[in-house]
């Protein structure tokens, strides 16, 4: 019996590790258009230190915080998106990013709790910044509209990622965890603001 | 099983494997089932059934029976018109819809059965329309419009009942919800785009 099992998971094994690798992402057309969308976020640290942060920010406040920042921050975002697509300039897109995870951060670390209103209009203010970046690039993507559903998603997921980690704060020292990656963005963001990262 | 018949499966499989063939030929395949690809392949058709679908589920069963037959309807009348291959572009009213649609999945407000009832109907309407064949005649035509207008309800009535199933507990009405921003951020991003002075709109364009 064990025999068996064994040789069994030794052609598992053996048929992972011979996998040939798969051609079917080639930059172009449906496929290339929604990896540079979903990429675009994750490849920016700056966007992923806002995103994680805002999800972090939602849950910290709880409920309605929790889904209502990430419902407006999407929402707002296409409306940066759009001013970005058509060619409208926004000053200092990239300080406002990098002010975004310094706020957002600081607002984790700090404990801050305001309205639910207030929160989200700061929330809806840096999605601006954010959709602005996304949005200039959409004309160039392989498929603009693969593309955009490639960076909603993975700007959502990112908002996830903070949710997830932000549920800890039901716990004393997981209160603390938060509170101190809520730190470490603000920080990750005075870095670049500074061009130090 | 015995080492010998695992030996032999291994064998037959390193002779058979192959790199992944993602994405189908659509010239290689028959009319029917290339209708009934192309909501699925059209990302922007794909989009407004997920979001038409969500928004009728999200309401729950009131009225849902007299909604989803005014959509299918419609969207028979829209296949119909396709028939005649009319020419018109139908990407900015289905981009719009999408981004109507999502917007009230997000908000979620209580009373709707006009505005289901309405969007429904311009969302099958379109989207039929959207599928004209014009490279194509007779027969052939006719089992692509038939394949589509299969996909076109099955498709709808997929995210209708996944919102509905996700209407017990908070949280799968909120990720409902967030489904609908994401939907109008995406199509109000490409309506940008289509209305702006940009080059090319390619919301339409089939993997080759």
């Amino acid at each position: 019996m064990k025999t068996r099992h064994l040789y069994s998971l030794l052609m598992a094994a053996f048929l992972i590790v011979y996998a040939s690798v798969s051609s079917a992402h080639e930059g172009v057309g449906l496929s290339g258009g929604f990896i540079s969308g979903f990429m675009h976020p994750i490849l920016g640290w700056d966007h992923v230190a806002a995103m994680v942060a805002v999800g972090l920010w939602g849950a910290f406040l709880g409920a309605p915080a929790m889904w209502i920042l990430p419902v407006v921050f999407p929402l707002v975002m296409a409306i940066g998106g759009a001013i970005g697509v058509m060619g409208v300039p926004i000053p200092a897109v990239e300080t406002g990013i990098a002010a975004s995870a310094v706020v957002l951060g600081a607002m984790v670390a700090f404990a801050v709790r305001p309205p639910i209103l207030i929160a989200a209009v700061i929330v809806g203010a840096f999605a601006i910044f954010h959709g602005h970046a996304h949005g200039t690039e959409l004309p160039q993507a392989a498929n603009p509209l693969a593309y955009s559903i490639g960076f909603v998603l993975s700007t959502g997921l990112l908002h996830l990622c903070g949710i997830a980690f932000g549920l800890l704060v039901r716990w004393p020292a997981g209160k603390v965890a938060v509170q101190a990656g809520g730190g470490l963005i603000a920080l990750a963001g005075v870095g670049f603001l500074t061009g130090i990262v | 099983m015995s080492f010998k018949r695992n030996a032999s499966i291994l064998g037959l499989a390193l002779l058979v494997s192959d790199h992944a063939l993602a994405h189908i030929q659509n010239e290689n395949i028959d009319s029917f089932y290339n209708g009934l690809l192309h909501p699925v392949l059209v990302p922007a058709h794909l989009l407004l059934l997920i979001a038409v679908g969500l928004l009728l589920g999200q309401q729950g069963k009131k009225n849902a029976e007299i909604i989803v037959s005014i959509f299918v309807i419609a969207t028979m009348v829209g296949l119909a018109m396709s028939w005649f291959s009319i020419g018109l572009e139908f990407e900015v009213l289905i981009l719009s819809l999408s981004a109507a649609a999502g917007l009230l999945i997000a908000i979620n407000p209580k009373t709707k059965s006009l505005w289901c009832t309405t969007i429904a109907a311009l969302a099958g309407f379109s989207l039929g329309v959207d599928s004209a064949q014009e490279t194509l005649f007779g027969m052939e035509k006719f089992l692509t419009l038939l394949g589509s207008a299969i996909a076109i309800c099955f498709l709808l009535l997929y995210p209708m009942a996944l919102a509905d199933y996700f209407n017990q507990k908070t949280w799968q009405r909120v990720a409902v919800r967030v489904a609908g921003s994401w939907v109008t951020a995406i199509s109000v991003l490409v309506l940008a785009l289509a209305v702006s002075d940009k080059p090319r709109l390619a919301v339409d364009v089939l993997p080759q």
